[in-house]
């Protein structure tokens, strides 16, 4: 009898165990359940459904569903608005919206990447309108660049490029130039107070500094706010403060409406084409193909010149890669997957049209997928790159609409260069240098580029 | 071997049980351990309501700051291009959330926060007795209250505190400077302060104490007219019968005329500031709470308690606040006195706390009081604390104090004090011709 009871146990053993594994799984149901079956409006959108073809698309990986831990979270969000919106003494149905916004927004913010923000319908429209080439305010492509100096992180405002004949352009404006002030109102760029702080002032020298950093914080324009005085659509001439190098300057801007032709060209003498790419939106493909037409097919060389191209999308950019060189990528993409990065390639789509030599200029002004194409033409074309170091801007922005009209705009990726090489915050250099800014109405770089062609051999 | 037998099959459905709920419960063993887990299975009942609400809520629609929340959250999680800490991240969409309510007493304490604020309240900590208020992105001493360690030191109301034991506060908000302020009695603080007229800065240091109860201060102005003046510096419970007390020693003295002074009086208790407003008004409202909805409740003065309706004039200034402010407005509605000085601080309004699933915990405005006719009084500021209503109890007769006037005994420099006794003392002699016709 003795020796029976351990098989007696087994059994017993084995619904235990089974026991342990439905409690386990029920768990993680509960957890994942609320969310899964209350989709339709919670859990807004899948990604693909509310990403625009144009934009740059990551597949959501397998296993990013809620996790236990997520949906904790998104009770205690639940919480405490069910708190506010039941017991705070102000609250009615309409603060909804901008708790929402309040709440994205300072997510968003506490990640302190200054490309990754939420964006109001308002302000979602004129990003958009932007990308189709319709640009409102100064016209110029703007970032906002992070420097950190003696342990004060700053971020700076900052002109990628001008666009052509825009107001940016016509004040003089230039790729680098940081703008510090807006109608004297100080570009919140750092903590001031810090600064104050470190400075070593001490006695009525600090309190005075202190005094004067309150002041100035609370009459400056965060980096929204400065963005949007930048882009708005009715505004009167304003006056730019701006850095340049060492020197500080001041320039009146009259911000206006401003289309762009994306591609423009002309034929030079010998049968040397000369193609300027503006930017990559969405007509950019149509435009240049209508562009190499014109040129024609027996051009003895071609100066593609990308100097002040801010980039754009990636799509526009990898159809005009697939017309200028033979590649199967443009580039390479990294992105996140779990705790790990994996690179893949942006594939190109298109025919081939140009089988001329090439030379390609590029200034500070060159950036981000304006880059890539810089350097995948340099190394799979064979083309030389004239000018100066590129601006240096490699992350991939993707940009989010939300169902309400509100978006988000996001670093989901990095640029490489399709050996690997990382071009962010280090720019391209150019194989040979020349200044890019016409001197007496001679375009230096242009000219050292025709020359490179003619001693060329097709 | 029966028993045995019996035992396996009596004890065996038990342990099934047992492994189920670890199972269950594994998640939250794994992250905290026993408690955890214990604490998770306390709040089963809870959250399942919760999850169901919500669920519920969700399909209504009208939910989007959660969806909104959630949706971007998921991105984040999934695309964004550094991995991300969603706790925090939810922490910091719930601080964003509550900001765009305009109000700053609504708010979020991460667990650490929130179980310092607790330790706050339980007393294990002495201070200074001073009470700070952040102006203008400086932190301020409020008043000190009187015969407490910061006024034996010398600290006056009106200094502004730059830092704390050596170390810059510029940026801080007011409980992070207490907290620093704070520690163990008997052991020392250095303020480091500048004062209004005093070009160095001021270096004090102070040792901390328990700080014991202020008082209510009584003083004859005018001993020919029986001007009296009494001093509340805070609503406490004592305050009410204290105040009678000095009213009567006033009286004993001839009192025909009483001044209110309210200044840097930081408010306190309501039932405190409806007694002593029922000092004050015989029948009438002292305050309105509203409630969510809209709802009011009318709080009336106690009949039977006045004392004698003698003209009367309230001194408020920029730091009187809240039960102050309360008391202020009653006597001006209910047209018992009228008021002078500064436009009063501008907050009137109730807190409640509520504990969260993970120990932190939200503060939120759940009342606020109101005058007798309906104005709120609260100030408004927008998500960067630029001011966007004023709020306060705005005086009849605004008189600016004296930039000369170093303490609130300085009578010869206190030109408010001045202005309510030149207003009674007219009013008095006025009084007199009219009755003597």
């Amino acid at each position: 009898m003795n020796t029976r009871a351990p098989w007696r146990v087994i059994p017993w053993l084995a619904l235990a165990v089974s026991a342990f594994g439905i409690g386990w799984w029920l768990r993680q149901q509960m957890a994942t359940l609320p969310v899964a079956s209350a989709n339709p409006r919670a859990r807004v959108t899948s990604l693909q459904e509310y990403s625009p073809k144009q934009s740059y698309t990551v597949a959501l990986a397998p296993g990013d569903s809620a996790s236990p831990v997520s949906m904790d979270l998104m009770q205690l969000f639940y919480s405490v608005f069910k708190y506010v919106e039941k017991q705070h003494v102000d609250y009615t149905p309409e603060q909804a919206k901008p708790m929402a916004y309040g709440a994205v927004r300072a997510m968003l913010q506490s990640l302190n990447d200054p490309n990754t923000r939420f964006l109001e319908p308002e302000e979602a429209r004129l990003l958009q309108e932007a990308s189709r080439g319709t640009y409102y305010g100064i016209g110029a492509a703007l970032t906002v660049v992070r420097r950190v100096t003696q342990d004060i992180e700053r971020r700076e405002l900052t002109v990628i490029c001008p666009l052509p004949n825009s107001p940016a352009e016509k004040a003089g404006l230039q790729p680098g130039d940081v703008i510090t002030e807006i109608d004297g109102k100080w570009v919140i760029a750092y903590d001031l107070f810090r600064q104050v702080q470190r400075s070593g002032a001490r006695g009525n020298e600090l309190v005075k500094a202190l005094e004067d950093a309150r002041k100035r914080v609370l009459a400056g324009l965060d980096l929204r706010k400065a963005l949007n005085a930048l882009t708005n659509k009715s505004q009167g001439p304003m006056t730019l403060t701006v850095r340049r190098g060492n020197a500080t300057f001041k320039v009146q801007v009259t911000p206006a409406v401003l289309t762009v032709e994306p591609v423009t060209y002309r034929l030079m003498s010998g049968n040397m084409g000369y193609l300027r790419i503006v930017q990559f939106n969405a007509q950019t493909p149509e435009s240049l193909k209508r562009a190499l037409a014109g040129l024609g097919n027996n051009l003895r060389g071609l100066v593609i010149d990308l100097r002040n191209n801010p980039g754009g999308q990636l799509d526009s950019a990898s159809q005009v890669a697939a017309m200028l060189v033979k590649s199967s990528a443009l580039a390479l993409m990294e992105t996140r997957q779990g705790e790990n990065k994996r690179r893949q390639p942006v594939p190109t789509s298109g025919n081939l049209r140009v089988k001329a030599p090439m030379v390609v200029l590029v200034n500070q002004g060159t950036a981000n997928v304006a880059e890539a194409l810089a350097v995948l033409l340099r190394d799979k074309a064979g083309a030389k790159l004239v000018g100066e170091r590129t601006f240096g801007d490699g992350l991939v922005q993707t940009f989010i609409p939300l169902p309400d009209g509100s978006a988000i705009t996001m670093t989901t990726g990095k640029f490489l260069t399709l050996s690997g090489g990382d071009f962010h915050g280090k720019g391209v250099y150019p194989t040979v240098t020349a200044p890019t800014v016409p001197k007496q109405g001679h375009d230096l770089a242009l000219e050292k580029a025709v020359s490179i062609l003619r001693t060329t051999r097709a | 071997m029966q028993k045995r037998r019996l035992s396996i099959s009596g004890i065996a459905p038990l342990l099934v049980t047992l492994a189920f709920l670890l199972g269950f419960f594994y998640p939250d063993m794994r992250s905290g351990g026993i408690r955890r887990a214990l604490y998770a299975a306390q709040t089963v009942p809870q959250r399942v309501n919760l999850a169901l609400q919500m669920e519920q809520d969700v399909q209504q629609g009208y939910l989007w700051p959660v969806g909104l929340y959630w949706d971007v959250l998921s991105r984040l999680r999934s695309q964004y291009y550094q991995p991300v800490n969603e706790k925090q991240l939810t922490y910091s969409a719930i601080r964003g959330m509550l900001a765009a309510l305009h109000d700053p007493y609504t708010r979020f304490m991460d667990p650490s926060e929130y179980r310092s604020m607790q330790e706050d309240t339980r007393g294990d900590f002495f201070g200074i007795g001073a009470q700070l208020q952040e102006k203008e992105g400086q932190i301020v001493i409020y008043r000190p209250i009187e015969g407490s360690p910061a006024d034996k030191a010398g600290v006056k109301a009106g200094d502004v505190i730059v830092e704390v034991d050596r170390k810059p506060v510029a940026g801080m908000r007011v409980d992070e400077v207490v907290k620093r302020i704070r520690g163990p009695r008997g052991t020392k603080v250095e303020l480091t302060i500048r004062r209004k007229g005093v070009s160095n800065l001021l270096h004090i240091t102070i040792v901390r104490d328990l700080i014991t109860s202020p008082v209510v201060y009584a003083y004859m102005e005018d001993e020919k007219l029986g001007i009296g003046r009494v001093r509340l510096e805070q609503f406490n419970e004592k305050c009410d019968q204290l105040l009678v007390q000095k009213v009567r020693e006033l009286e004993s003295k001839g009192l025909r005329a009483l001044i209110l002074d309210l200044r840097y009086n930081p408010g306190g208790l309501l039932n405190v500031a409806v007694d002593v407003a029922s000092r004050f008004i015989d029948n009438g409202v002292v305050v309105l709470i509203q409630e969510k909805n809209g709802q009011v409740t009318r709080l009336y003065a106690e009949r039977g308690r006045a004392l004698k309706p003698y003209p009367l004039v309230v001194l408020v200034n920029e730091w009187s606040a809240s039960a102050s402010e309360i008391v202020a407005g009653a006597i001006r509605d209910n047209k018992r006195g009228i008021i002078i000085g500064e436009t009063t601080f501008g907050k009137g309004l109730v807190q409640t706390i509520f504990q969260l699933q993970d120990n932190s915990a939200v503060a939120i405005t759940t009342a606020k009081y109101l005058t007798p006719s309906g104005y709120d009084l609260n100030r408004k500021v927008d998500p960067e604390g630029r001011e966007i209503k004023r709020g306060g109890i705005q005086p009849d007769i605004v008189v600016k104090q004296s930039e000369e006037m170093t303490d609130i005994d300085d009578r010869a420099h206190d030109v408010q004090l001045q202005k309510a006794v030149e207003y009674l003392r007219e009013k008095l002699t006025s009084a007199k011709v009219a009755s003597t016709p």
